[in-house]
Formats: structure tokens, C-alpha cells, sequence
């Protein structure tokens, strides 16, 4: 007598395949692979002054593992002009952060990857330059 | 001025603007600040200091907390 149910389903590329469900009910379904999900997006952003422009707000997100940014200027800017992107960790409710990594820096366009040092952060792009800065788009990607 | 009075990190109303005006939400350090604009004395100088719109408006924001 057969010990569950066989679930017949498709896999991404079409193909046909089965799953079981156990005699207790549980189905077991293997996820391979990278899957990542845009968390935040803008385009046509000036950045201020000395700001950092929070992309993400401060909440626990124990679905990824790394976060990705990516931010690309309309024009070259300055070398003098200093850019980064920031994950910014902190404890409970405590508004300073305890510890940053810095996701990709001083660029003028492209994205950087990090492995999070912890599940409750923000995201920022700061701009430490005594300039405005116009930015034409602005990505987060979450990576689970 | 020390911008220290007002913490280590500042909330700044004025951090980012989108195309069609809205301001955007964010943070700037007191060490920023006062590095850049520590040397004058008061927050009408650091309006006149700088062409920045944002940081304009957050100067005169601190005038109505001081």
C-alpha cells in the first residue's frame, strides 16, 4: 500500500514532476537556485547634501541573506564627490546603528553585494559631498 | 555651531526629493554637519553657505526647534 500521494506539477521550465505527500500530511518541496526580490526602486531622485536617503526603513527581514544596491548618476560626478551605500544594523529599538557595511562606494555606476551581518536593518544611499546630487535610478535587492 | 546638541544622527526631513517635488525621509551626522558648517555662527550663515535646497530647508527647520 502506497505511504502518500503523488502530486504531479511542473517545474520552471515546463518539464513535468512529482512531489509526495506524506501519510501525515507534510508535502517536501527542494528549492535550488538564487532568488532575489526587488525590495525598492526610484527613479529621478535628487539626493541631498550630506543626507543619508533611506531606501529601506529599520525592520527585521529574516528572509535574506545578502542585500544588493545598485544606484546610476544621469551624468559622471566629481571625484571629489563621495557616494555609498549602506546596510545599517541595529539592536531593538536602539535609533543609532551599532555596525554598517558598506554595500559599494564611490562609484559612478554599478552595485554591490553583502552578505547581512545581522536581520534587523535599514538601507541607505548617503551622499557626503557639500552637493545636490540627481540620481537616475536607484535599486535594493533582497537575496534569500 | 555644534550640531552635536542635536544628537549623533540627525532626522532630515529633507534627504532625497523625487520629479514631482515630494520630499523623501532620511538621516544626517552631526559630525557631517560640523564639519562643513561648524565654522559659522549661526543658522541663517549656514543658509547662506550653501546652494543645497534640502539642506536649506532643514537649517530653517532647526531654527524653529532652537
Amino acid at each position: 500500500m502506497a505511504k502518500g500521494v503523488p502530486i504531479l506539477g511542473k517545474d520552471p521550465l515546463g518539464k513535468a514532476k512529482y512531489a509526495n505527500v506524506t501519510e501525515s500530511g507534510d508535502l517536501g518541496v527542494q528549492l535550488s537556485g538564487r532568488i532575489a526580490e526587488r525590495l525598492y526602486f526610484a527613479e529621478d531622485v535628487t539626493v541631498t547634501a550630506g543626507s543619508a536617503l533611506q531606501l529601506l526603513p529599520y525592520s527585521e527581514r529574516l528572509e535574506f541573506r545578502k542585500i544588493a544596491v545598485g544606484f546610476y548618476f544621469y551624468h559622471s560626478v566629481p571625484s571629489e564627490q563621495k557616494y555609498r551605500a549602506l546596510v545599517q544594523h541595529r539592536v531593538a529599538s536602539v535609533p543609532t546603528p551599532n555596525s554598517e557595511q558598506i554595500v559599494v562606494e564611490n562609484i559612478q555606476r554599478g552595485a554591490g553585494i553583502v552578505e547581512l551581518e545581522g536581520y534587523i536593518y535599514s538601507v541607505v544611499l548617503q551622499n557626503r559631498s557639500t552637493q545636490d546630487q540627481p540620481v537616475r535610478a536607484i535599486y535594493v535587492w533582497g537575496v534569500r | 555651531m555644534d550640531f552635536s546638541v542635536y544628537g549623533d544622527l540627525i532626522h532630515y526631513p529633507f534627504a532625497g526629493k523625487t520629479a514631482d517635488g515630494g520630499w523623501l525621509d532620511g538621516t544626517i551626522s552631526a559630525d557631517w554637519l560640523n564639519d562643513h558648517f561648524g565654522q559659522y555662527e549661526t543658522l541663517d550663515e549656514c543658509i547662506q553657505a550653501t546652494d543645497s535646497e534640502g539642506l536649506k530647508l532643514f537649517f530653517e527647520h532647526l531654527k524653529t526647534q532652537q
